[in-house]
């Protein structure tokens, strides 16, 4: 099993597009961060400007690194499954294409083995790419606009919030959301991979992954109370932005947010169970018709 | 002829009354101002927490500096503080340093305190306060509560308790309220998407701009 993971992982930092998505978030990150040093107090201003009229604001680095991290985070991780489709995708597609999948499967190991390398290679991806995201987006911002305390604005509902959180109690919150956004991006891992079993090249499965992420996201946003109700909650798209639940602090009935504390923990609980189900569901699926699969033709 | 000398001795009484309470409120809150006075500067090291629906923000610590006649700043060290604008505009040295006519409004029980009560009303038409009342303390000659009424921010009420700097009439905690403007932001700009699993919440609006913030003052350098 670990020769077979080894060699998957191989394959895949042989690939060049793996290299795309690496390329692509540093871009993005840089972009941002040049962007907000240049212009970024304009940006809080712009949020902060109800506020500007009843409240004399003291902003002490306001903008910071734990800031900027989080709105990157809010851009990237919906764009991010898209990166990792293009791998995931090509998994078993890939060796179709090549020709070398017949020649693989006719090899003395168990299919269920083959199928877990891949999976767990690019799991593994995945984790790598994340990794590299929480280096450039919150490292490299902490390095570049300092750290303190962070604000997260939110809107739920017809309610706008400001909410402050102190600068020692936002590392565990990134950690989570980190481990939080793995577990929702191995369930686009599993999607690709299972499209990537139907199909003779990697282009289909990529494109069906990233087109079924897109209509779902696009339907996920849309503020109609039938589709609030009836929809949203059984896609897996609306699960994938539960990441921010960690931001959102518990208070006081003051208003005072309490350290380390979660406001609805129960509803990342939900959120992760439905994912992880996803998970469950997808890849039972793919092993399944794998299994079957014909290699003959 | 009886009726007529009672009328006249009634009449009298209640002409000269009229200037003996006149004067009264005047010397009363001539005790506080000369109190507020004799403070040149201060430095206080505090604690601010500002309580409004729509803001989750932590117990700040804040420094205040007050120099005469009517500077007062509010700072933190870290994070972003939000400080109520009429926390500034309607401090007692600002109040007190306007012209003003002064209309005695007698007694009333606050906290079960009997506490004098003295409205305030600015001479000057540009000045932005319409009207203050203020509740004095005629024991300590120190301001236990206010109302300011303002042209356009509405009405603030302060309410002070005093401690170790009760003779400087400096209070160890203010508590003021406020009303503040809606707080909205286009879910486009926060890039906030719903979870499905969060519930929408709804507020109730009158709940959502009251404001208040307390000032809790633990140390005073004065002048």
């Amino acid at each position: 099993m670990r020769s077979l993971l080894a060699i998957e992982l191989f394959k895949i930092s042989k690939r060049p597009r793996t290299f795309i998505s690496f390329a692509a978030i540093s871009a993005i990150v840089l972009i941002f961060q040049f962007a907000f040093k240049a212009d970024g107090e304009n940006y809080m201003n712009l949020m902060l400007q109800g506020v500007n009229d009843s409240f004399q604001l003291n902003k002490v680095n306001a903008l910071n690194g734990y800031f900027m991290c989080y709105i990157i985070l809010n851009t990237l991780l919906v764009q991010v499954p898209i990166l990792v489709a293009l791998v995931a995708g090509d998994a078993i597609s890939g060796e179709a294409n090549m020709g070398t999948l017949r020649l693989l499967l006719s090899k003395p190991v168990y299919r269920h083995e083959i199928l877990w390398a891949k999976f767990l290679a690019s799991i593994a991806y995945t984790l790598v790419l994340l990794v590299w995201m929480a280096l450039f987006s919150l490292g490299l911002s902490v390095l570049i606009f300092g750290s303190g305390d962070m604000l997260v604005f939110r809107v739920a509902g017809e309610v706008s919030q400001i909410m402050q959180i102190s600068s020692d109690d936002i590392l565990w919150r990134y950690l989570a959301a980190f481990g939080y956004a793995a577990i929702a991006l191995t369930v686009i891992v599993s999607l690709a991979i299972f499209f990537s079993l139907f199909a003779e090249n990697s282009i289909g499965p990529i494109i069906i992954t990233i087109c079924i992420v897109l209509v779902f996201t696009i339907v996920s946003n849309m503020n109609i109370p039938i589709i609030d109700i009836h929809v949203k909650p059984y896609l897996f798209t609306s699960y994938l932005v539960g990441w921010k639940g960690f931001f959102y602090i518990a208070t006081t009935p003051e208003g005072v947010p309490i350290k380390g504390s979660i406001e609805d923990l129960r509803s990342i609980k939900n959120s992760v169970l439905i994912l992880l189900a996803h998970i469950g569901v997808l890849q039972t699926l793919t092993w399944y018709f794998f299994k079957r699969k014909d290699i003959l033709s | 002829m009886i009726h007529i000398k009672s009328t006249v001795f009634i009449a009298l009484l209640f002409l000269s009354s009229i200037p003996a309470q006149s004067q009264d409120i005047n010397s009363v809150l001539q005790r506080v101002k000369e109190k507020l006075e004799k403070i040149n500067k201060y430095e206080a090291v505090g604690t601010l927490k500002t309580s409004i629906a729509y803001l989750k923000i932590p117990v700040a610590k804040v420094t205040v500096l007050f120099r005469k006649p009517n500077e007062l700043s509010i700072t933190s060290k870290n994070g972003v503080t939000f400080i109520p604008k009429g926390v500034r505009a309607i401090s007692l040295q600002n109040i007190l340093s306007n012209e003003y006519t002064i209309i005695d409004g007698g007694k009333e029980t606050v906290n079960n305190k009997t506490l004098r009560v003295v409205r305030l009303l600015p001479t000057s038409q540009e000045n932005n306060i319409v009207l203050s009342t203020l509740y004095i303390n005629e024991t300590d000659y120190v301001v236990e509560k206010s109302s300011t009424t303002t042209k356009e921010e509405g009405t603030y009420e302060m309410k002070m308790e005093y401690g170790k700097y009760k003779k400087y009439g400096l209070p160890d905690k203010l508590v003021f309220t406020f009303n503040a403007k809606d707080y909205k932001i286009p879910k486009g700009l926060t890039l906030d998407f719903d979870n499905a699993t969060s519930k929408n919440q709804k507020m109730d609006k009158n709940s959502m701009n009251k404001g208040k913030a307390e000032i809790q003052f633990d140390n005073y350098t004065i002048n």
